[in-house]
């Protein structure tokens, strides 16, 4: 089978970021340019440079167009502004790759700036929420935030699969322990099983320790050609593969079981590009904004079959040292929550062979994914994800 | 049942009115394909079966299997402060398992909840406009 044409064919060449914090006491704008003018650097440009510019949202950042002039890029080839969060961070990376595979820009910027803890929170804390479109059906009865979304299709799962909160709960207690070997990590305190069930009830049967952070932060990222990546200072970290996939509303012709996510139908084609099997991943940045919603990917993504996601989140194999090593950062559940984009950082860092006490021996290949896509009941966002070669 | 105003409302638009209106008059309507019969929800302009457009409003019989809940315990609205913890249930309407409707539970605890059980639909006024509904396990 020939080569897809766009594996391997571009290049992460520069990371930046910004303290993660509870409250970062500074605008989205200026947390936006201290992680490109980092990324910049690392990546060993100028701002004369880049020529795309690429991010996301949620209604909760700066536009592209504010933070490009504010950096002083003068053209821009090409932009997005991607409506989303989980659904929409690692998409921004692919589309910057066909970007530039393309011809259509040279060296895009991406980034993501949030002030998700002081300013704008997921669960709608301070505002009201919306009541038209679909929300009207859900709004009224309460269903406000997306992990009580989330806990309707952990149920499901729990009911049919006989899934347990142990499970749940050894993956917030292994990335925890990831994190206590992360100066960046917010929540760097190990924690046990018990811990995990002593912790406050939120939208039942997930529990506090069940949730993502929510946090303050920027991160940002140099996409180029693979060929101009060999000229680079770093070394270069290939995109061997991205990959998109479907969400999931109250409405679907052809997907209607929460207990399985969009990426069952990415996983395919994401794995096929990159030219690489499950079996062939060192380490996995998996997005992790509820315990459940990595259960659910283990299984969709291929790494044990339907059903078997709690007893193998729950084995070790997750754990550095462990099979599939994931979340050596912490996750969004203890390092911070920047909606996937420090995922791609944790990742980057394994590539480069940098990260330190959390470094996974001779890690070649990497798996980073976005929001799962459905996982849950009315929980529409679309999937996305990754492969990383170094 | 007393009702809090600040509890968010739908905005009822072009394609979910006549379910709104329905409610209001306490019948539970759902579209029906004009060609292939099938029944759909959320209101859409157009059949996803067979890309027909537009749908027949067709009274159904309030009854359906619960799919999934969640109790939730942490205040999200200042709206739900008298109603914490509250369950939010999905239910699959019993014409079409298609039809994936969410409420809260009324008439029952969670803990009498189970997977699969017979709820029927509960209507409740919410505001002059505004009649929701909910679920309740069905007894019979
Ligand atoms: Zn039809």
């Amino acid at each position: 089978m020939p080569s897809h044409p766009l594996r391997d064919r571009t290049a992460i060449v520069g990371v930046g970021y910004t303290e993660f914090s509870k409250n970062s006491g500074k605008t989205t704008l200026g947390l936006a340019l201290e992680a490109c003018y980092k990324a910049i650097g690392d990546a060993g440009l100028e701002v004369t440079d880049i020529d795309g510019v690429a991010t996301y949202a949620v209604g909760d950042s700066t536009l592209s167009y504010v933070v490009a002039d504010a950096l002083g890029i003068e053209d821009t080839a090409y932009f997005l502004d991607h409506l989303g969060g989980g659904s929409a961070s690692q998409s921004t990376i692919a589309a910057a790759a066909m970007a530039v595979h393309s011809g259509v820009a040279t060296n895009v910027l991406c980034y993501r700036a949030l002030n998700s803890r002081s300013g704008f929170r997921m669960g709608g804390t301070g505002r009201e929420p919306r009541t038209a479109g679909d929300a009207q059906y859900q709004s009224p009865y309460g269903h406000l935030a997306p992990g009580q979304a989330v806990a309707m299709g952990a149920r499901m799962h729990m009911e049919r699969y006989g899934t347990t909160k142990d499970q749940l709960g050894a993956v917030a207690v292994t990335f925890r322990q990831h994190a206590s070997m992360n100066e960046r990590a917010l929540m760097r305190t190990p924690i046990t099983l018990d811990d995990y069930h002593a912790s406050r009830m939120i939208s039942d049967p997930l529990r506090l320790l069940d949730f993502c952070l929510e946090s303050d932060g920027a991160c940002a990222f140099i996409v180029t050609s693979a060929e101009r990546a060999r000229d680079l200072p770093q070394p270069p970290v290939y995109l061997s593969g991205v990959g998109y996939g479907p969400g999931r509303t109250l409405y679907s012709k052809a997907w209607m079981d929460p207990t399985e996510s969009g990426a069952r139908f990415m996983a395919p084609r994401l794995f096929g590009m990159a030219g690489v099997t499950p079996a062939d991943i060192d380490v996995a940045c998996i997005y992790d904004a509820f315990t459940y919603m990595v259960v659910v990917q283990m299984e969709d993504l291929g790494f044990c079959s339907k059903g078997e996601g709690g007893p193998f989140v729950a084995s070790g194999a997750l754990a550095l040292g462990g099979s599939l090593p994931t979340n050596p950062h912490g996750g969004h559940l203890s390092e911070a929550y920047i909606h996937g984009y420090n995922h791609v950082l944790a990742a980057v860092e394994q590539l480069r062979g940098r990260a330190g006490p959390r470094q996974v021996e001779g890690a070649e290949v990497a798996l980073v994914t976005g929001a799962p896509g459905g996982a849950g009941i009315a929980l529409p966002p679309q999937c996305n994800g990754l492969v990383l070669r170094r | 049942m007393a009702t809090n105003v600040s509890r968010p409302l739908p905005l009822p638009d072009i394609d979910s009115r006549p379910f709104w209106q329905g409610a209001k008059d306490g019948k539970l309507l759902i579209q029906r394909c004009p060609s292939c019969r099938s029944f759909r929800w959320p209101p859409r302009d157009f059949c996803n079966v067979c890309y027909t457009p537009g749908g027949d409003w067709t009274q159904v019989s309030g009854q359906g299997v619960l799919l999934s809940w969640t109790v939730q315990h942490h205040l999200l609205h200042p709206g739900f402060a008298d109603e914490v913890p509250y369950v939010v249930l999905a239910v699959a309407l019993d014409e079409d398992r298609r039809c994936q409707l969410l409420g809260n539970l009324r008439r029952a605890t969670a803990e009498e909840l189970q997977a699969g059980m017979a709820m029927e639909a509960v209507f409740e006024e919410a505001s002059p406009e505004i009649t929701l509904v909910h679920w309740r396990p069905r007894r019979d």
